[in-house]
């Protein structure tokens, strides 16, 4: 419990002073903002390049606003919370940080628990407060189609959830590669990948971007173009390393099994109850592979370079 | 205290330790020598509990380090060559970070942090960035980071490499300052001059193999060749006949008036050498015993075998 401790303080001094909540607090925020800005813009901006443009499409509301956001966060806060986050465990070994503290009476599980417990907490934060912000500015630019602000809270522990599950990738991949931009690459493909997996019915309730889907069909129908299901970024590569669906630590496991309490049945045929036991499951499991393996690998300076 | 039995460790094809063995004694200082590459951050690595071994076995205190691997963590304290910190922290909250990891008290563990910035001569500097620390600097928050926990066994890597003549001494006089309140200290270093300081016994490590591992004074007595050094008032054209036919001279060398005469057997070849040299048709200016140092031993095995 002391490493437990020790490391969740270490963890605060390092984000706070390496300024990782500044980052991710500016890059989650600057999307909140601009995306419905962007939005506002857009009639106007095509109106003027394409005067024959049908001006239906382009009456945007409220939910469809939110609901662009969930989409283009999806794809750039993967990212961020990759690039954040690469070295989360790669660094600490790659450059022998850890020699003291575990030769000190450190253990593993303890200094892994306070990473995943610090970032999942820290990102799941960012994340709830930027789509609520989102929401916010969403209401005020577009007053028609409210979806309310229960629902908003919903969608934004639901994205809060899934980031947590990202968290765990990331820091799982640093964990398995020695080098930081190897692990936030295979994080960020996982992702990307991950998708396909809920274009077929027997796996949606298994994956992690389920959370994505339910997050924005929660808020309910929007004018626009509607909520994509299953959108692919360009960046995808190969098949897919496993599931990767994983949920944030535990305590993100609880809100989201209790936001979809909330959502249940969503119509998107994604079982509310399936999909937070699942993902529990596959956090806790990932969670101690990477105990597991940062117990087993050699983490003297210079060592072990797989 | 520390019981290393045929240890062996391979990276790939390159056999880094081939059967190592030695036995450290409680309450000595214990020098590790090797040229570099010899293994000897391998072996303290191993023996840190931070990497796995392919065979033999490493005992400490009694207890075998893979059965017990995480009951003697914090039994050993390990300051690596190269400290790798927290550069955003200052070295007072890095002490603190460790005495929260040991599971310290917080009045205790801010007591051992301000003690042992005093100790290592980082009080002054306690409250700025490690980044900011010059590498001696850092080798001294090393120390203290690693005698944190009073470990039992002080693992020492190069502790003196990066530092001025000043504060090599004051860390050997502070390893001296551990040995004498108990600790058994493990120190590996090229500064053989430290090593005679301040080392109880000594092991010599080679290409992954231990050439020669006892006492100081035993190693002394085994391994160095007596050497009495004659100056002559004059220069000599070659060495005397009456000296290279001596019983007990091994070989002679000669470099103008200074002649080397290498002993099989010192005290007999001492008589021996006085009364060739009375025989002499030149007068001698001098006549001394070389000093033995570690350093003989050192080249003498390194480059021998």
């Amino acid at each position: 419990m002391s490493t437990f401790a020790a490391y969740l303080k270490k963890e605060r001094m390092e984000s706070s002073r390496q300024s990782k909540y500044l980052v991710l607090g500016a890059f989650f925020g600057f999307f909140a903002l601009s995306t419905p800005i962007m939005l506002r813009l857009m009639p106007s901006i095509i109106e003027s390049q394409m005067p024959s443009f049908p001006k239906e499409l382009m009456e945007f509301d409220a939910v469809y606003s939110v609901q662009n956001y969930i989409r283009n966060i999806y794809q750039l806060g993967n990212m961020a919370v990759a690039f954040v986050l690469m070295g989360v465990l790669a660094d600490e070994r790659l450059q022998g940080k850890l020699v003291y503290p575990v030769s000190q009476g450190a253990s593993m599980a303890g200094v892994v628990g306070a990473k995943l417990v610090h970032y999942g907490v820290a990102v799941s934060a960012i994340v709830f407060a930027s789509t609520m912000l989102n929401y916010y500015y969403s209401v005020v630019l577009f007053p028609g189609n409210n979806p309310g602000i229960v629902a908003a809270a919903q969608s934004a522990g639901l994205l809060a959830a899934y980031f947590a599950t990202r968290v765990v990738l990331v820091a799982f991949a640093s964990a398995m590669f020695t080098k930081p931009l190897a692990a936030g690459l295979v994080a960020l493909v996982v992702s990307y990948v991950e998708p396909i997996f809920t274009s077929l019915p027997r796996w949606k309730s298994f994956v992690a971007y389920s959370l994505i889907d339910i997050a924005g069909n929660s808020l309910g129908t929007g004018s626009g173009m509607g909520m994509g299901t299953g959108t692919m970024p360009g960046a995808v590569a190969g098949v897919g390393v496993g599931a990767g669906a994983v949920v944030g630590a535990g305590a993100v496991g609880g809100a989201s099994a209790g936001a979809m309490m909330a959502v249940g049945r969503t119509g998107n045929e994604v079982n509310g109850w399936v999909l937070a036991a699942a993902l529990i499951v596959e956090v806790a499991v990932i969670a101690l592979v990477t105990v597991w393996r940062m117990r087993n690998v050699e983490i003297a300076p210079g060592a072990g370079g797989q | 205290m520390l019981n290393v039995e045929a240890l062996s460790k391979s990276y790939g094809q390159t056999r880094a330790l081939r059967d190592v063995t030695f036995q450290v004694t409680a309450g000595q200082v214990f020098g590790f020598l090797g040229p570099n590459g010899a293994g000897k951050t391998t072996a303290m690595n191993i023996i840190a509990g931070l990497m796995d071994f392919d065979s033999g076995s490493v005992t400490i205190d009694g207890m075998d380090l893979r059965r017990n691997r995480s009951g003697l963590r914090g039994v050993v304290g390990y300051l690596p060559e190269s400290p790798a910190f927290y550069g955003y922290m200052t070295a007072r909250e890095y002490l603190l970070f460790i005495g929260d990891v040991s599971g310290l008290a917080p009045a205790a563990n801010r007591a051992r942090a301000d003690e042992l910035l005093d100790t290592v001569g980082l009080a002054e500097a306690a409250r700025r960035r490690i980044g900011g620390y010059s590498r001696g600097m850092k080798q001294r928050l090393g120390m203290a980071a690693a005698i944190y926990n009073r470990p039992r066994l002080l693992l020492l890597d190069e502790p003196t490499s990066a530092l001025d003549p000043e504060g090599r001494l004051d860390v050997i006089t502070l390893i001296a300052r551990m040995r004498d309140a108990g600790m058994t200290v493990f120190l590996s270093t090229h500064i053989l001059a430290d090593v005679e300081r301040v080392c109880d016994s000594v092991a010599i490590i080679k290409d992954g193999a231990v050439v020669a591992a006892d006492s100081m004074t035993r190693l002394r007595e085994r391994y160095i060749q007596p050497v009495v050094d004659v100056v002559f008032d004059r220069m000599l054209e070659s060495v005397p006949a009456q000296i290279t036919s001596a019983v007990h001279v091994d070989r002679v060398s000669l470099d103008g008036d200074r002649m080397s005469v290498f002993m099989r057997d010192l005290e007999p070849g001492k008589r021996e050498l006085l009364h060739a040299l009375a025989d002499l048709d030149a007068d001698v200016a001098s006549y001394s015993l070389r000093q033995p140092s570690l350093e003989d031993i050192f080249v003498r095995l390194v480059n021998s075998r």
